[in-house]
């Protein structure tokens, strides 16, 4: 029952902090809904790509639950951090995400991080391991190339 | 080329203590690293995240990224800490610059592994203090570990900075580890040591009260590795930790925020572990190990005279002998104000030469002596003459051993000097004519011909009754070196007073009988 439900929630969420926060929003909306005075005005700006049957299996015993089990499988879910040196928006997340899943599987998450000092490419983490294909690695592998060539074009 | 390293992101912070996830080889005491500079200490490899201790101020959020180090915490030693102070990470702290390393100098771990027994030797050499009463009754072996105890104010540190202060010309590099004290305090120490001309061989690794709590957990460590720096070139090295009882409450502090389960006074289970591996990187080692040792006096303030607690108690299993320092003792102006009797030297006595063993025996008797007869005495109108003599001897060690700061005397002198209650010359001299001629013998000890000569060749002779004879056979010359001195007429042992003739007893007059 759990993996259904975590398919339909990460269905068009590509990063981890989006689904726990995703998550979240639903719980403080099914929790209002069960234990409050009837259906809220929330209902209404539920998300609809979640189907009339996801909230079926909710219900006042099994709420608690059923919430602290998604959370758990999600923060489970290693995130392959992205640091980039600009802020991506809605539309190339949602292309990146589903590239990624195509190619990692359909659970896949990923995190992204800002990092303007890195000029221009992307950083990498996974499992603990950095890998940094920006131009800011590129400028200072190739630093005393370049302070050489600089030098020598000041020279002419 | 591709940089490529391990990376943790912070999932929880509580003030110095972060919890990281990620860098799957890390290990413990490996260091890391975030981009603001801030670096940490990895104390705890958990099954999901990696406790990681700051070591440096700064505001760490949720989701930063530290990077490893590649390298276990170490710190710079040389030859260019001499005269330094710097803090458990090798940064100077005394206004000074930068240190001046130079290339072969290394770097050296602050967590090393305890050199086993095969690298030690036998503890023969005495680490001479220049005090009179440690040097004779209490000795100090090079290598071994004496706890300092004390209430408050008892002159501990004093006596700290004395034994530095008089290393000067033994040769020995002391390593002073300033644990959690305020600055002022240190502040102090440094001047007092500056103005003594004791910091050319004197390094100071000190932690204030005001560091954040790794860094004061640290500085003991500190100490060592520079201690074991020098020990390894061959050199004897004194190490001070002052005081061991803030070291605890640090780690305590540490350990009950990180969620270990507390034990006995809320101390975390392996606090005497914490200790015990510490102190067990002093000691003598052979020529394989690099030869030299390391002694080492750690210290720890007593609350309420209390000896028995956890912590001293821990101490006291792990250390060869302490000094135990009174504050009625000080108070009364005994310097230093060491409890004899509560104090011991396990391994100092096997450092003594005979004849100083001997005396010391002979001392303590005396001292033992007087103990007991001191209740009776004060009960009793005419006490024997060999209970006057030993309480008259009690009283003239007392003065002979107290010593004011910042002065040395030599081993010889203070042997022929304690040996002079038991001479004829002194039989009938009182506390305040050795208080006040004190200084006249130290100075005829060392520069008068005739008793120059019998302090030099001191310890060639075979028994401290030699001594004594000897110091006899000059008693004429300590009269008159001394003959300025008079005991006042008020305070000179009165003779004691004749007896009343005894009348023959009258029966109580009978009531006159009735007629």
């Amino acid at each position: 029952m759990i993996q259904p439900l975590l398919d339909k929630i990460l269905a068009q969420t590509y990063t981890q902090t989006d689904a726990l926060n995703r998550l979240h929003a639903l719980k403080n909306l099914l929790v209002a809904e069960l234990f409050g005075r009837g259906k809220s005005s929330d209902r209404q700006t539920a998300p609809v790509s979640l189907g009339k049957d996801f909230y079926k299996h909710f219900n006042r015993n099994n709420v608690y639950n059923l919430f602290d089990t998604l959370e758990e499988k999600i923060r489970e879910i290693k995130p392959l951090v992205i640091f980039l040196p600009f802020e991506l928006p809605e539309e190339g997340m949602a292309a990146l995400g589903q590239r990624m899943r195509r190619l990692f599987g359909k659970n896949f998450l990923a995190e992204i991080k800002l990092d303007p000092n890195l000029l221009a490419g992307a950083a990498l983490v996974w499992d603990g391991v950095y890998k940094d294909y920006s131009l800011r690695e590129k400028i200072e592998d190739n630093r005393e190339r370049i302070i050489k060539t600089l030098r020598e074009g000041m020279k002419r | 080329m591709m940089d490529t390293q391990e990376v943790g992101f912070v999932k929880s912070a509580r003030d110095f203590l972060v919890y990281l996830d990620g860098m799957p080889t890390i290990r413990i005491n490996d260091t890391v690293q975030n981009d603001q500079g801030v670096r940490g200490l990895v104390s705890a490899l958990l099954s999901d995240r990696i406790e990681v201790l700051l070591l440096d101020e700064g505001q760490v959020t949720p989701g930063q990224m530290f990077h490893r180090l590649g390298h276990s915490l170490n710190i710079p030693v040389g030859q260019f800490l001499l005269g330094r102070t710097v803090n458990p990470l090798g940064v100077p702290i005394d206004g000074k610059g930068p240190l001046a390393k130079a290339k072969a100098d290394q770097n050296s771990q602050l967590d090393k592994p305890v050199p086993s027994i095969g690298s030690r030797k036998f503890i023969n050499k005495q680490l001479t203090t220049g005090i009179t009463l440690v040097d004779t009754l209490i000795p100090l072996g090079c290598g071994q570990r004496e706890l300092v105890l004390g209430d408050a104010r008892s002159g501990k540190t004093d006596f700290l900075i004395n034994v530095i202060v008089n290393q000067k010309a033994n040769g020995v590099i002391c390593v002073y580890a300033s644990i959690g004290k305020p600055v002022a305090e240190l502040r102090g120490l440094l001047d007092t040591l500056r103005s003594n001309g004791a910091l050319p061989y004197t390094i100071v690794v000190a932690a204030s009260s005001t560091d954040i709590a790794p860094l004061i957990f640290l500085t003991p460590q500190a100490a060592f590795s520079i201690a074991e720096y020098f020990q390894g070139k061959g050199r004897d090295v004194l190490v001070i930790l002052d005081d061991m009882g803030i070291h605890a409450k640090i780690y305590r502090e540490i350990s009950l925020l990180g969620g270990k389960a507390p034990g006995r006074e809320s101390y975390p289970g392996d606090i005497f572990y914490q200790h015990s591996h510490l102190l067990e990187r002093a000691g003598n080692f052979n020529e394989a190990a690099g030869g030299g040792s390391i002694t080492a006096l750690p210290v720890i303030e007593l609350g309420l005279s209390d000896f028995t607690t956890f912590i001293p108690t821990n101490l006291m299993s792990m250390t060869d002998g302490h000094f135990l320092f009174r504050s009625a003792l000080y108070n009364q102006g005994r310097r230093p104000a060491i409890d004899i009797p509560l104090s011991v030297s396990r391994v100092g006595q096997q450092t003594q030469n005979r004849i100083q063993n001997l005396l010391a025996n002979r001392i303590k008797q005396v001292l033992a002596g007087a103990a007991q007869l001191e209740t009776v005495s004060r009960f009793s109108f005419e006490l024997p003459f060999e209970t006057q003599q030993i309480l008259r001897q009690r009283e003239a060690l007392e003065e002979l051993t107290k010593q004011p700061p910042n002065t040395f005397l030599s081993p010889e002198i203070q042997t022929a000097l304690l040996a002079l209650p038991f001479t004829k010359f002194a039989q009938d001299k009182d506390r305040e004519f050795v208080k006040n001629a004190k200084d006249i013998l130290v100075d005829a000890l060392s520069s008068d011909p005739q008793l120059s000569k019998i302090t030099k060749e001191v310890f060639k002779l075979k028994s401290e009754q030699e001594l004594i004879d000897q110091l006899d056979a000059a008693s004429d010359k300590l009269t008159i070196l001394t003959g300025k001195i008079s005991q006042p007429a008020s305070q000179q042992p009165s003779p004691q007073p004749p007896l009343p003739p005894q009348s023959p007893q009258t029966p109580l007059s009978k009531p006159e009988e009735e007629k």
